[in-house]
């Protein structure tokens, strides 16, 4: 990481002291804790033996409804802080727009690296503590980080440039909405060549586990699912396209 | 005088084009929910109830409520901007009435989703080629008291915009809020939630006639907590040194 842009980043976690923002992180982590505990307490034996790949299920699901709005939170509440007294104005006369922007990401990728470590944390000590059958699947939970940060990390950056871009912090937010709508619908709706332009719906074409219900003796059978590699390179590819077209945007833009 | 306060509050917001968050949100749970309900006929037989609650239980805990947020951030953050407070402070208008004009704003615009929900509703059932005749008289129930849960919703994001000066934050507050809501109707606490009385109202999980929890709890809580949130607003508004604050 060059100087300028250490320097950029440390200024940027600078501007953010005493805004608190690990603050919604640390509550939707409390939250899912509590979901994830109430549901640990009424586990049969079946899904106590199944109980990691549960927990790899089941939290995609939660990520998909509530993540793209904490990014589209973070993602206004770092840019915003520009907006205000014409900030961007001064801040272009100082660093270079390409830096700014790249700062403002590494920053949200910070929190949002701790948010998912947070929930490891969470899904291993519940684990722990209720029992869940060896072996502790570390090989799935790597690629459940990776996945799920690249699928959070692209929304934010779409969050973030939209931020920038547009001073109306509603418009940033509604579109976080909206996404969240479409990630949440894409779990039921697998639709593969619609799924597959739909950004927040990664978090279903992802998935590490599948399931098996039987409708007849209401039980469920988890079952791992290789990793889809071909769908995160692809998204890779989107992120770096995205960052390209943000970066031109941005240095285009009229403050 | 109040009228006039109306009317530059809707001056000031006439142009934003946050209201058609509104319009456009609904479209995508009626869409996606219809397309969920033809797929699983075999397991939805009742028709205008089933498609009720696609409609309308991911969009009253998770939605609904983070837009009311927007909504009501977006209210007042005008106030908040370039010292606004100042001038709102000293124009010769008590400031209940500012109060009072941007909540009515909020409840109309409220309205006017309920009212988009139902038509989205009747047109989805009809795509969906339903037999029954569409229950006019339940749905406008099951929305009437949507909006009364929703106003619970709205005051009290109103009243942390109000306090929390930054945009995004009562917005991320009211989504986990939401999701809390969630939680706390499963458990069966769902009337005494703010976050879940719209759901409730709404009958999302269950389309039944009947509110479960009965009419009148339901009425008390969601007006106690409505007063309330109000009151507190309206003390803050009263007591803190809004203009010292920016």
């Amino acid at each position: 990481m060059s100087m300028k842009l250490w320097n950029t980043l440390q200024l940027e976690f600078f501007k953010l002291r005493g805004r608190m923002l690990w603050l919604l992180p640390v509550l939707l982590l409390l939250l899912q804790a509590a979901w994830m505990w109430w549901g640990m307490k009424s586990m049969s034996h079946q899904e106590i033996i199944q109980g990691w790949q549960h927990y790899l299920y089941q939290l995609p699901v939660l990520n998909a409804i509530m993540l793209p709005v904490l990014m589209a939170v973070m993602g206004s509440r770092i840019a915003d802080i520009e907006h205000k007294g014409q900030m961007l104005k001064l801040l272009y006369t100082v660093e270079e727009r390409g830096y700014v922007l790249l700062a403002k990401l590494l920053c949200g990728g910070w929190y949002l690296l701790w948010i998912l470590l947070g929930q490891l944390g969470t899904m291993l000590a519940i684990g722990m503590y209720k029992g869940f059958y060896p072996p502790v699947p570390w090989g799935y939970f790597a690629c459940y980080i990776l996945f799920t940060f690249l699928t959070s990390f692209c929304i934010y950056l779409v969050q973030l440039l939209i931020s920038l871009l547009i001073k109306n912090q509603a418009i940033s937010l509604i579109v976080g909405i909206a996404g969240s709508f479409c990630g949440l619908f894409s779990l039921f709706l697998n639709i593969t060549p619609v799924n597959k332009l739909i950004l927040w719906s990664y978090y279903s074409q992802l998935f590490l586990c599948g399931m098996n219900w039987d409708r007849a003796g209401r039980n469920t059978e988890m079952y791992w699912v290789a990793p889809n590699w071909g769908s995160f390179l692809l998204l890779a590819a989107g992120f770096l396209v995205t960052l390209w077209i943000g970066w031109r945007l941005l240095e285009r833009k009229e403050c | 005088m109040f009228l006039r306060v109306v009317a530059a509050e809707y001056l000031k917001e006439k142009h934003s084009p946050v209201w058609l968050a509104f319009f456009i949100l609904p479209l995508i749970p009626a869409v996606l929910g219809t397309a969920n309900y033809s797929i699983n006929t075999d397991l939805l037989t009742g028709q205008w109830e089933d498609l009720w609650t696609q409609h309308t239980l991911f969009n009253c805990y998770f939605f609904l409520p983070a837009l009311m947020g927007i909504y009501a951030a977006w209210l007042w953050r005008l106030e908040h901007q370039q010292h606004n407070w100042n001038l709102v402070l000293t124009v010769p208008t008590p400031i209940v009435y500012v109060y009072g004009a941007k909540l009515l704003i909020a409840a109309l615009l409220l309205c006017c989703t309920q009212v988009w929900i139902g038509v989205l509703f009747y047109l989805s059932g009809k795509m969906c080629g339903f037999t029954e005749s569409f229950p006019l008289l339940l749905v406008c129930n099951w929305l009437a008291c949507g909006w009364l849960g929703g106003m619970t919703i709205c005051v009290w994001q109103m009243l942390l915009s109000l306090v929390v000066r930054s945009f995004a934050v009562p917005v991320g507050i009211a989504l986990l809020g939401g999701f809390a809501g969630l939680a706390a109707t499963a458990k069966g606490w769902g009337l005494y939630f703010p976050y879940a009385l719209m759901a409730v109202g709404m009958r999302a999980n269950t389309a039944h006639a009947e509110l479960d929890c009965g009419a009148a709890p339901f009425l008390f809580f969601t007006i106690s907590y409505g007063l309330l949130f109000i009151l507190l607003a309206l003390l803050f508004l009263d007591k803190a040194e809004m203009a010292a604050r920016e």
